[in-house]
């Protein structure tokens, strides 16, 4: 009894070692028929086994550049704190809530400028930059900083903004393309909730501007989700 | 006697042990098993203060115990592979491997946010559910009008969708019951940062899109509307 259960045991931990190899790749979404297998990055089975895929250079070391040299410690161990998640990818780390809101107008500059470091494709982690400011606009600089963003030209591709991307599968186009135009979107939705929770501010003449100018920029940006929700904001506000 | 049986239900429960932790084909890279770990942590560790109707109903509440469990019973083991090549970050290939998960390098080489990398591995996990017939995808109807009666279209290139195999008709399938769990997550999460809810919601709503019926797609706003 002991040795079946033994051998049983023995065969169930090393089941995944004797893979069979893998059929032609099947399209999921097209299920009646295999498609045919496209060249691709993957290494062939059984091949490199371990190989660590490389690391997409999406965030330089970080660079002090003239606003984050010149913070005080306070602001500076907060900035590093920023870059840390942003290279984590743990968008749920309690810091985003705590250490990184209601924070310096030095401390903008400096996100500021880490935004404009980070390369294009790091799409969360300028969204999650973008997502920082919207959340806690204070300042001319904030809305100016928050118009850019929508000035800038649309990211086509996740591997490369610059080029268009070898396919729009309709299968996963929208999470994709959500993921293309993520620091729009996240500015749009904080500046939303802003409005949403504190409407009076409106009131204010120079912030009613400021918010104008905003969504005006954003009903120009090429991403036709992107104009339609800053005009749905622009309308609901009366702006 | 009594000693080898107890060594026997011993030896059992390790083997059983080591089926129930997710298994990695050895040629997944560390990097993007480290990134799964930490995604299934993240949404494993989830706490809420409620659910909808129909989130209980797919999943129970809104709770890491019960993502985990869905996920777990579901899936069982971790492959690399094209998924077809270009942007996919994940697939099953049901007909293969019903319980088995396919990430591609783009899983950690693409910059999504956290809560879009766990809506892509529900999505798939729902595709693995054989005896509901893998929730195979409806054809977006031609046309494919939203509720203004503008085409839906895919929200960059401005491509329509109709007659492409990218909608769900129920509210129980891939696209549908991700969407439910996003909301449900943006609206009850109690351990959840700001940046988590929004981005929860942002992709929600964009999946939402993919509901083909406008009765199955209102009964889902009426179940977000729940108190």
């Amino acid at each position: 009894m002991l040795f079946i259960a033994a051998l049983l045991f023995y065969f169930l931990r090393h089941k995944e070692t004797t893979l069979p190899p893998k059929p032609s790749q099947y399209d999921f979404t097209e299920t009646n028929h295999v498609q045919e297998q496209i060249a691709t990055e993957s290494p062939p089975p059984g091949a490199q086994a371990g190989t660590q895929a490389p690391a997409p250079p999406l965030l330089p070391a970080p660079q002090l550049g003239d606003a984050v040299a010149s913070l005080n410690p306070s602001d500076k161990k907060a900035w590093q704190t920023l870059t840390e998640i942003i290279q984590s990818k743990n968008d749920n780390d309690p810091r985003l809530d705590h250490e990184l809101k209601n924070t310096s107008p030095e401390l903008h500059r400096a996100f500021f400028e880490t935004y404009s470091q980070l390369a294009p494709e790091n799409r969360n982690g300028r969204g999650t930059i973008a997502f920082l400011v919207a959340r806690d606009l204070k300042s001319q600089q904030d809305f100016d900083f928050i118009e850019k963003i929508f000035q800038e030209e649309p990211c086509l591709n996740l591997a490369d903004c610059k080029v268009s991307a070898p396919d729009t599968n309709p299968h996963t186009s929208g999470m994709d393309q959500t993921t293309l135009n993520y620091p729009q979107l996240a500015s749009l939705y904080q500046l939303s909730q802003q409005l949403g929770s504190r409407p009076e501010l409106l009131q204010n003449p120079a912030y009613r501007e400021n918010v104008l100018n905003i969504l005006k920029t954003a009903e120009n940006y090429p991403v036709p989700a992107v104009r339609n929700k800053a005009r749905e904001i622009r309308e609901h506000y009366k702006l | 006697m009594k000693t080898a049986s107890l060594l026997l239900v011993a030896v059992l429960t390790l083997a059983l042990q080591a089926q129930a932790a997710l298994r990695y084909d050895s040629d997944v890279p560390k990097d993007i098993q480290t990134q799964m770990a930490n995604d299934l942590t993240f949404i494993n560790q989830v706490t809420g203060s409620g659910q909808t109707p129909f989130h209980k109903e797919i999943y129970g509440a809104v709770d890491g115990a019960t993502y985990k469990n869905f996920f777990e019973t579901r899936i069982t083991s971790v492959g690399l592979d094209s998924c077809g090549g270009g942007m996919a970050v994940a697939c099953v290939q049901p007909f293969f491997d019903a319980h088995k998960m396919w990430l591609t390098q783009n899983f950690i080489k693409f910059s999504h946010p956290q809560v879009a990398r766990v809506m892509v591995v529900y999505h798939e996990s729902r595709h693995s559910e054989t005896r509901n017939g893998n929730w195979m995808h409806d054809t977006c109807p031609t046309p494919f009008l939203d509720e203004n009666g503008k085409d839906v279209k895919s929200i960059w290139t401005g491509a329509s969708l109709a007659g492409e195999p990218a909608c769900d008709s129920t509210y129980k399938g891939s696209y549908g019951s991700s969407t439910i769990m996003l909301k449900n997550i943006s609206k009850y999460c109690t351990n959840c940062g700001d940046k988590v809810k929004m981005d929860a919601d942002i992709y929600a709503t964009d999946q939402l899109g993919r509901i083909d019926r406008p009765d199955v797609k209102k009964a889902m706003l009426d179940d977000f509307a729940t108190n």
